[in-house]
Order: C-alpha cells, then structure tokens, then sequence
C-alpha cells in the first residue's frame, strides 16, 4: 500500500510531463515557423563540399534536397527573394548529382514561371547541357527561355535547332526552329511553344501558369484574327458590322473563335474594338510576350 | 582448410546471435520500404529516389554492420577468454583470425542479401524495372564492406572494441576523401609533402572506387573491366590488411 503513493505521484508527473512536451513542442513550431522553409537553405554549404562531406552518399543526398526544394516550390505565392534560394538549392543540388536531369528541367521551367528570374534559369539550364549533351528538354528550354523571357529570336532560334538534332526530340521541333528564325512574330509560334511547355511539364503549378499564359496568348490570337476579319468586312461592305455574327456570314470566318476561358468576346459597334470578356487588358509588348 | 570452415561458421553462427544485426537489418529494410513513401514527395523520377535510397541503405548499414560486428570479432573471446581453449588446440593463430573474418565476411553476404531482396521487392512494388547495373553496384558495395572488415579485424587484434571501431570510422571516411590527397599532392610541386601525401595515397584504401551508386542509378555504362579491377584492388587491400593483422596477433601476449 505504502509504494502506490509514490508511484502514482511518478505516474501523475509522467503524464504532466508528456501534456508540457506537446504543448512546448508546438509554441517550438510555431517560433521557428517564422523563418520561412527556403531560407534555411541559406545554411547549405557550397555544393562541391558538400560533395566531399557525403562520403559518396552524393544521389541520396541530391534526393533529399531535391523533395525539400520541391515542397517549396509548392507554396503558394514565391517571393523574388525565395526564387533565389530555390536557385541555390538547385546548384547545390545538381552539383552533387550533375546528371539528376529532372531538377535542370524542373528547376529551369519554375524559375521563369513560379518567378521571373531567366538569368537564374538560363544558368541552371546551360549546367545541364553541360553535363547532359544528350538531353534535348535542355537546350529547348533555354530557347523557350530566350524567346519569351529575353526577347532574343536569333539565340532561341540556335537553341531549338540544336534541341531539334539530339536524340529522342520530337520532330516538330526542326520546323520550329525553322519559323523562330524567320522571326514569324505571330501569336501561333507562342502558343505552339507553350502547348509543348504544357505537355512537358507534370508540376501542377507550373502547369496552371503555363495553362493560363496559353490561354492568354490564345486570347490574343482570337483577337488578331477578329480584328482581321472586321477590316475586311469594312473594305468589302463599306461599313462596320453591327455584331460578331456578321463576319461568319459572308465567309469571312469560318466560325466565331471560343473564347478559352469560358468567356465571350464582345464587340463594340461604335469603336469597333473587340474584347475578351474574362480579361480587362490585352497582351502587350509585341501583343504576345510576357512583359518584362 | 577444414579449420577455417569450422571456425568460419562458429563465427557465423556467433554474430546471427548478435541483436545487433537483426535490428540494424530491420531499420535498412525500413528505409528501404519507406524510399516508396518518400518517392511520392517528387516530381517524376520516383524510380530514381527508390534506387537510390535502396543502394545508400544497403551501403550505409552494410558499413555499420561491418564495424560494429567486426571490431567485437577478436576482443570478445579475449575478454571472455573463450580464446584459451582454442589457442591450446593445434590451431595456428592465423587459421582462428581468418577463419573469424570468413565467418563475418559470410555474415556480411547473407544480409546485404536480404537486404538487396527487400530492395528488388520494393522495386517490383513500385513496377520500376530491374536492370544489371543495379546488381553491379550492390556486388562492389559488398567488396567495400570485405575492406572494412578487414580493417576492423586488423584494429580489433591489438586495441580496444571502442578504439576499433573509432579507428574503423576514421579510415572508413578518410578512405572516401583519399583523392583530395591526390589533388593536393600535385598541387604541391616536387617536395617532400607531395612525396608524403602521394604516399598517404596509395597507403590508405580508396573507398571510392566500390562507389557505382550513380552510374547505376542514372544508367550510365559500368565496364567488366572496370569491375574486374575494382573487385581485384578490393581482395588484394583485404588481404594485406589480414595479413598484416595475423602478424601483429601472432605476437600478441594474452594475459
């Protein structure tokens, strides 16, 4: 009788202890919670001591950093600041592993997507190329990256031509190069760029910029068209036409364009500008590109 | 040759007793199983993240194993003078400590086994292919483990468990970082510490040529030749090591 006062006693305090543990644990979350995940990537050490520190552990460790850097890249909103460190990490990263392809391809897509940092992208890109020759994605995103981000036709150009010729490409990608060097500025180069940025992509946040920004740009395109479309319908009728409609008729569309984002496109007799209904601004700079 | 088997299964059998080895094969499983959990976490290449948590698993518990069984090898019978009664029979000292590494070199293969099954069988589970390179790298991660239980046999015939085991983890880190030795050397110029460090060099065992995982992993081409050579340096470091651990425990004094 005499030993269970004392051992209810170690009991009790046991359980007051286990009930302290969670709640101290949870203010610890929240404390360190205030540091945001990215930046403790600010303690990585240079990917090449790292690679000596390892011990040959090197693809487990890419691995490991690799999920983390995804995770982050998965939060909502990525700040410039975080953009740079999602830049670190994917130096460090592909240091250790310099042929863990996926993190050029993924790395390169999310940095001028999820932010806008092509320098930063362009870098990690031509790494890759560096090690991995072979793989063409590379080299084509760096076009993309060239194309869209730095305004530079010729070297994007260069860039798909040589993606065209490494083994495994899709064929399109020849007539591709074909146009870019042309220059051909018309809305349909942009959005062919983007569908195959779409098909290549599998992170869901990439992919809903990249499907927004097509949309976009199809938007546009619809638009250049319509516009087209009224200018001749003035030249052959001497007047604008009262609705949409009119320009079907005399077969000067084949159909009314559907407006991708569920919307309309409205049509203003008086000023005879044509609008989408879901977006308040048309594409600028060059009526396509991102503007910078 | 008779001796040696005989000494070589006692051996054997002695370390499947060891609890030890059970809970460290246990925890490789685990991470090994967990690598399919983790893989989900990624963006494509989940096969990747499984191969390689898989092969650095059975590496890094491979290499624990090889120490914490080895170093206890030699010291335990000493400490428990169960060694009398085989040094009073007509065994040669040399016969007892090869048959002893035989015994753990034994003990070795049969985990990285199981453990390289749990790996093929998460693999599978994850419809991933098996390929061959995946097996090349498992056979020179076992030649690693041959090295380091040599070594941790050599250290455990003349110092304590505790010192074995330190030591065993030195060389086994040192042994990963030797061609930074190399790159110092020829920074150096003609000297005397350029002698010294390319001497360092070629003294110390060189771990990392065992080191496949990436290749492996990322399919790139790993030659017979080269796996000829790497299992060859492998065999001949034992060797040496074994070699010279029967020659500092034929003159030890047990008191």
């Amino acid at each position: 009788m005499s030993l269970t006062a004392p051992m209810s006693a170690l009991v009790a305090t046991g359980l007051l202890l286990v009930g302290g543990l969670h709640l101290l644990q949870v203010r610890i979350d929240e404390q360190r919670a205030v540091t945001p995940k990215l930046q403790r990537f600010m303690y990585l050490p240079q990917g090449e001591y790292l690679r000596g520190a390892v011990l040959g552990y090197e693809q487990v460790v890419a691995d490991l950093l690799w999920i983390q850097a995804i995770q982050a890249m998965g939060e909502r909103k990525v700040t410039e600041e975080a953009g740079h460190w999602i830049y670190r990490a994917l130096d460090v990263i592909t240091t250790l592993d310099p042929k863990f392809v996926r993190v050029y391809e993924a790395g390169g897509i999310a940095l001028v997507t999820l932010v806008v940092l092509p320098e930063e992208s362009n870098r990690i890109l031509e790494k890759g190329i560096q090690h991995n020759p072979d793989y063409w994605a590379l080299p084509f995103l760096l076009g993309f990256n060239y194309y869209f981000e730095l305004h530079d036709d010729a070297k994007a150009a260069d860039y798909i031509a040589r993606a065209s010729r490494l083994p495994g490409a899709p064929e399109y990608l020849a007539g591709f190069a074909t146009r870019l060097y042309a220059s051909a500025r018309e809305p349909q180069v942009a959005i062919d760029f983007l569908a195959r940025m779409y098909e290549q992509t599998s992170d869901e946040n990439v992919r809903q910029v990249l499907e927004r920004r097509l949309k976009e740009v199809v938007v546009e395109r619809d638009l250049q068209l319509l516009e087209e479309a009224i200018s001749r319908y003035r030249a052959l009728y001497k007047r604008a036409p009262e609705r949409l409609e009119d320009l079907v008729r005399p077969g000067l569309l084949r159909a009314l364009p559907r407006e991708p984002f569920g919307g309309r496109y409205l049509y203003d007799q008086q000023t005879q500008v044509v609008r989408s209904s879901e977006m308040k601004e048309r594409l600028k700079v060059y009526e396509k590109r991102r503007q910078r | 040759m008779n001796r040696i088997t005989v000494i070589a299964l006692n051996t054997f059998r002695e370390t499947l007793r060891d609890k030890i080895l059970y809970n460290l094969v246990f925890f490789g499983l685990l991470l090994i199983g967990s690598s399919i959990l983790l893989s989900t976490l990624t963006i494509g290449e989940q096969v990747k993240i499984i191969e390689d948590i898989g092969l650095a698993s059975i590496n890094l518990f491979g290499v624990i194993i090889a120490i914490f069984v080895g170093i206890g090898l030699v010291s335990k019978e000493i400490e428990k003078r169960t060694i009398f009664t085989i040094i009073a029979k007509p065994v040669p000292r040399y016969l007892f400590l090869l048959g002893k590494y035989s015994g753990l070199a034994l003990t070795l293969l049969v985990n990285v086994g199981i453990m390289a099954a749990g790996f093929f069988l998460t693999i599978l589970v994850s419809k991933a292919g098996l390929h061959l390179a995946l097996l090349k790298a498992i056979g020179l991660i076992f030649m690693e483990l041959l090295v380091i239980t040599a070594v941790a046999v050599m250290f455990s015939t003349f110092t304590t468990p505790t010192l074995s085991a330190t030591f065993t983890l030195a060389i086994y880190v040192i042994g990963h970082l030797t061609d930074d030795l190399k790159v110092l050397g020829a920074k150096m110029g003609e000297s005397l510490t350029k002698t010294i460090l390319d001497g360092l060099y070629y003294l110390l065992p060189n771990l990392d040529y065992f080191n496949v995982k990436g290749q492996a992993v990322h399919g790139l081409p790993i030659e017979p030749s080269y796996l000829v050579s790497a299992a060859t340096y492998g065999i001949a470091y034992s060797t040496m090591l074994l070699i010279l651990a029967c020659l500092i425990f034929q003159r030890r004094d047990f008191k």
